[in-house]
């Protein structure tokens, strides 16, 4: 396998990671338990075997790998709703911190490789602007989870937020796609 | 701090968050910059500036609860000077303030202590620092070409260059001090560096020396707190860290090098503290954690300034100034005392404790906890009862109350936990609320139990369909503001039967005659009248217990707390705990009025009765009468439930008759929010009287405080009459 090959790899996974993370569909069954269809343990999971493909071509990624276990570890607790009230609020600000983390430098990297693999130098701003929102949209919820009351608001910021998850879902497929284009057109003219 | 408690909870927090803030940089070290790494430390600050629980807010990493009850807990054994049991003990400020009076307790003495400490601290760093100041002086400056080798290292970097730049015998290596006029000191016949050199003229350029004396005070302030020490000798290590990172990024290449080689022959340095100074040389350790930052060293991407920020804003919110209580709504915030049915000191101090986080923010959050107090005494847990009181009655009379509870508790030998058959069953209900004529209200809290009626040969046994008779319990209370809180204080107790309708689930209570808390009454021309505005009002879930009462004659009934429901479901009932920041549900209009004719002959009565409140933007809105087409509400801002306009021609009334009767105008329910104007009884009256075919005159009124069966009682330093 090419390193091209590796990053189309990577660079799907990360689609896929992030399309399992940014978007929720759940079965409710009561209190006691929750069936999400897109769950975010996969999401995790997508990322992490992403970060491992993508690593050789940007080090710093390899740096996200533990996040991404402890993260996938925790979003378990997405299957038993009952659990979040017995998480302790640091705990929740830690996976929070983590995961805002997270997301910022694994596009930061995926903006980097898309610049250095790719010659659409736009792809690389456009993940970078996506990144901003990202990490900005997330910020905000999270402080009107915990000090707005206004629901108002909280809606506007969702209704943000979905845009931004599905403006940086069609960049990442965006990117994947590219890198398989270019991958075809290496072996043609191998 | 004006106590040992508040020192107590505000290095709690401030330690709580130190320990966060080391773990999330131990998972960022090698992540995130050492700008982040040191920023970071912004979040500790506030945490440290902000008093712990200020504005009832609450952190992520909240110990006031637990210290509150072991608060409550010690100082129930003592007679503190400084502390109370009853009073939270969250500090109003950051810093101590001076003890009021002379210490009583070991507590206080501890406080003394703790204070003490602070100024010895405080003078020992401002000494070290003078005698360093004084020892800069006797410097020798530098001058010629060290000195100009100095200024051009300054404008190459584009830095400020201190006005003094001296040598000195005793500097090992070269520091900056001074806050206000910083001097840039080197060792005596020192080899210029200008990597080192770089390292100090940054430390001027961002101020650190500002830091340093800021980190200075707060040791002061924590001085028995070693962890925080440790803490801001780590804050002091990461400035450094960033100092580095700073020069490193002004240099290329070998450079580089030279400058951890530098740091590296700095190893084997002594740490020095001193306040107001700033030197590359920290100690073997710190040196060590730095020459590993610069082994990590990058230039991190663009856009890492962002989720620093987002990071930091995040930690701020969450760890330092905290989400307001309120956030989830107060009118629905039940607070839950703990479950027992012994007294032990521990579940009294956390029961006291929680009244003291939990104090009443509205007046009928007040009204709600004082009710419920009573209704507790018979019924639940006996925290419960405690809780209520705690939570409504003034903080002075709390130590008398608890004298009480534990007195109840130790005669009650024999608790089955069911309701004592002569308990007040049902209630709260309040009536009458009126102003005080000050900041506070005047206001009837009733509760309810059924007649004791041996035989139907008993006069009072109702007849077939009629309600089965009630009598009542009533405290004439006072609601008053003490800061942002509001207390209520009995003024007065009566029991009698419980005339009128009341309806089923005691919301609304009509044609009784009973006294509200003030009442008006004059006469003229030969004509007595006597006006006492009646609204009753009900707070929160409603009032308990209604399922309780025999509401029909019903000869069968017999009482089964755990079957007894009213009619109403088991999930219908209402929440028997307090809720401190309640707002009025319901709220029925009524008025008692007396017309009486104490001599000369008998006529027919035209009485209009116009209600006014001292505040212009309270206007009546309700009416009532035979003649509605003369009621003229007029424009108003506020919909006055409570004051009725009220016209009506009374029937022929003979020499010494008199006649009496109670006026309703409908009311409102749901939540009603807390604008007391909704419920207020008017401050005065404008009664208006025409007999017969006579010209129209007026009736002055005079008010005078009331229990409901007409007796009278007094405020504090009043008279009688309001």
């Amino acid at each position: 396998m090419t390193e091209q090959a590796d990053l189309f790899t990577g660079a799907r996974r990360m689609f896929w990671g992030y399309f399992f993370l940014l978007l929720d569909f759940n079965f409710n069954l009561g209190s006691s338990a929750t069936i999400p269809l897109l769950p975010n343990v996969l999401g995790w999971f997508f990322l992490f075997r992403g970060v491992d493909a993508l690593s050789p071509a940007r080090p710093s990624l390899a740096l996200l790998s533990p996040f991404c276990t402890v993260l996938g570890v925790c979003s378990l607790a997405q299957f038993f709703p009952w659990l979040e009230g017995l998480s302790p609020g640091w705990l929740s600000l830690l996976l929070a911190m983590m995961t805002l983390y997270t997301h910022f430098q694994l596009l930061t990297d995926l903006a980097a490789l898309a610049e250095a693999s790719l010659s659409d130098g736009d792809l690389g701003k456009r993940l970078r602007s996506c990144r901003n929102f990202l990490v900005l949209s997330q910020t905000a919820l999270y402080f009107s989870d915990l000090f707005l009351a206004a629901t108002a608001l909280a809606l506007l910021l969702m209704a943000a937020s979905l845009c931004v998850y599905v403006v940086l879902l069609l960049q990442l497929w965006g990117f994947s796609r590219d890198l398989e284009e270019a991958e075809e057109l290496r072996r043609r003219e191998g | 701090m004006g106590n040992i408690w508040m020192f107590l909870q505000q290095t709690a927090a401030a330690t709580l968050t130190a320990l966060f803030l080391l773990l999330l940089q131990r998972i960022f070290l090698d992540k995130l910059s050492p700008r982040w790494q040191y920023g970071v430390w912004l979040v500790l600050l506030l945490r440290l500036l902000i008093p712990a629980g200020f504005g009832g807010r609450s952190t992520v990493l909240d110990v006031s609860l637990p210290l509150e009850a072991l608060r409550t807990r010690v100082e129930l054994g003592l007679s503190s000077a400084y502390s109370s049991p009853f009073a939270s003990s969250l500090p109003a400020a950051p810093v101590p303030l001076p003890p009021q009076g002379a210490p009583e307790s070991w507590t206080d003495w501890l406080f003394l202590l703790y204070w003490a400490g602070v100024a010895v601290f405080a003078l020992w760093f401002v000494f070290c620092a003078l005698r360093l100041s004084l020892r800069v002086r006797r410097g020798v400056p530098v001058e010629g070409a060290r000195r100009a080798a100095i200024e051009a290292l300054a404008k190459e970097y584009n830095l400020p260059l201190p006005r003094r730049v001296v040598e000195c015998r005793f500097a090992r290596t070269p520091f900056v001090l001074g806050a206000f006029r910083p001097a840039l000191v080197l060792p005596m016949g020192w080899e210029l560096d200008g990597k080192v050199l770089l390292h100090e003229l940054l430390h001027v350029k961002y101020r650190d020396v500002w830091a340093g004396w800021l980190t200075t005070a707060l040791r002061c302030i924590h001085w028995c707190n070693p962890f925080l020490w440790l803490v801001f000798d780590k804050t002091g290590n990461d400035r450094e860290s960033l100092c580095d990172q700073r020069v490193l990024e002004r240099l290329q290449g070998e450079d580089r090098r030279d400058y951890g080689r530098c740091l590296l022959a700095m190893a084997d340095n002594k740490r020095v503290r001193t306040p107001g100074a700033t030197t590359m040389a920290n100690g073997a350790r710190a040196v060590k954690a730095r020459i590993q930052a610069i082994a990590r060293f990058k230039r991190f991407p663009q856009g890492m300034g962002l989720v620093s920020g987002c990071i930091v804003c995040a930690l701020s919110l969450s760890l330092a100034v905290g989400a307001p209580a309120s956030a989830a709504g107060d009118e629905n915030t039940f607070v839950e005392a703990p479950s027992g049915m012994i007294a032990e000191p521990e579940l009294v101090a956390e029961t006291l404790s929680l009244a003291a986080q939990n104090r009443a923010t509205t007046v009928a959050g007040a009204l709600d906890a004082y009710g419920k107090g009573e209704y507790h005494r018979f019924y639940d847990g006996i925290y419960d009862e405690l809780l209520c009181w705690a939570i409504s009655l003034p903080r002075e009379d709390l130590p008398a109350v608890l004298e009480q509870w534990e007195q109840e508790q130790y005669e009650s030998s024999f608790w089955t936990g069911w309701p004592v058959e002569d308990s007040w069953r049902a209630g709260p209900v309040y009536r009458g609320l009126t102003s005080d004529g000050a900041d506070g209200y005047l206001c009837q809290v009733f509760w309810f139990r059924d007649l004791s009626l041996e035989s139907e040969n008993d006069p009072r046994w109702p007849e077939e369909g009629d309600p089965w008779p009630t009598e009542y319990l009533c405290h004439t209370v006072r609601i008053q503001p003490d800061g942002p809180y509001w207390t209520v204080e009995k003024l007065a107790e009566t029991t009698g039967s419980a005339d009128g309708r009341i309806n089923m689930f005691l919301t609304g209570w009509w044609d009784s005659l009973l006294y509200g808390p003030v009442t008006w009454s004059g006469e003229a021309n030969g004509v007595s009248v006597e006006l006492s505005c009646v609204p009753t009002l009900t707070s929160g879930e409603g009032p308990l217990g209604s399922e309780t009462l025999r509401w029909y004659r019903d000869q069968d009934w017999g009482y089964d707390p755990l079957t007894s429901l009213g009619g109403r479901n088991l999930g219908e009932l209402p929440q028997s705990s307090p809720i401190p920041g309640a707002f009025f549900t319901t709220i029925y209009n009524g008025m008692r009025v007396r017309v009486g004719n104490p001599g000369g002959t008998p006529y027919n009565i035209t009485l209009e009765v116009v209600p006014d409140w001292d505040d212009p933007e309270i206007t009546a809105s309700g009416g009532s009468g035979q003649d509605p087409d003369r009621v003229d509400p007029g424009e108003h801002r506020y919909q006055s439930h409570a004051g009725l306009v009220y016209y009506d021609t009374l029937p022929l009334l003979k020499a010494g008759e008199t006649t009496e009767f109670c006026k309703h105008s409908g009311g409102a329910q749901g939540s009603l929010g807390d604008h007391i104007q909704e419920f207020l009884c008017p401050d005065s009256f404008t009664v208006t009287v025409k007999v017969g075919p006579e010209e129209p005159f007026q009736v002055p009124l005079t008010p005078r405080y009331t229990t409901p069966d007409g007796g009278t009682f007094t405020l504090d330093g009043e008279e009688a009459a309001p």
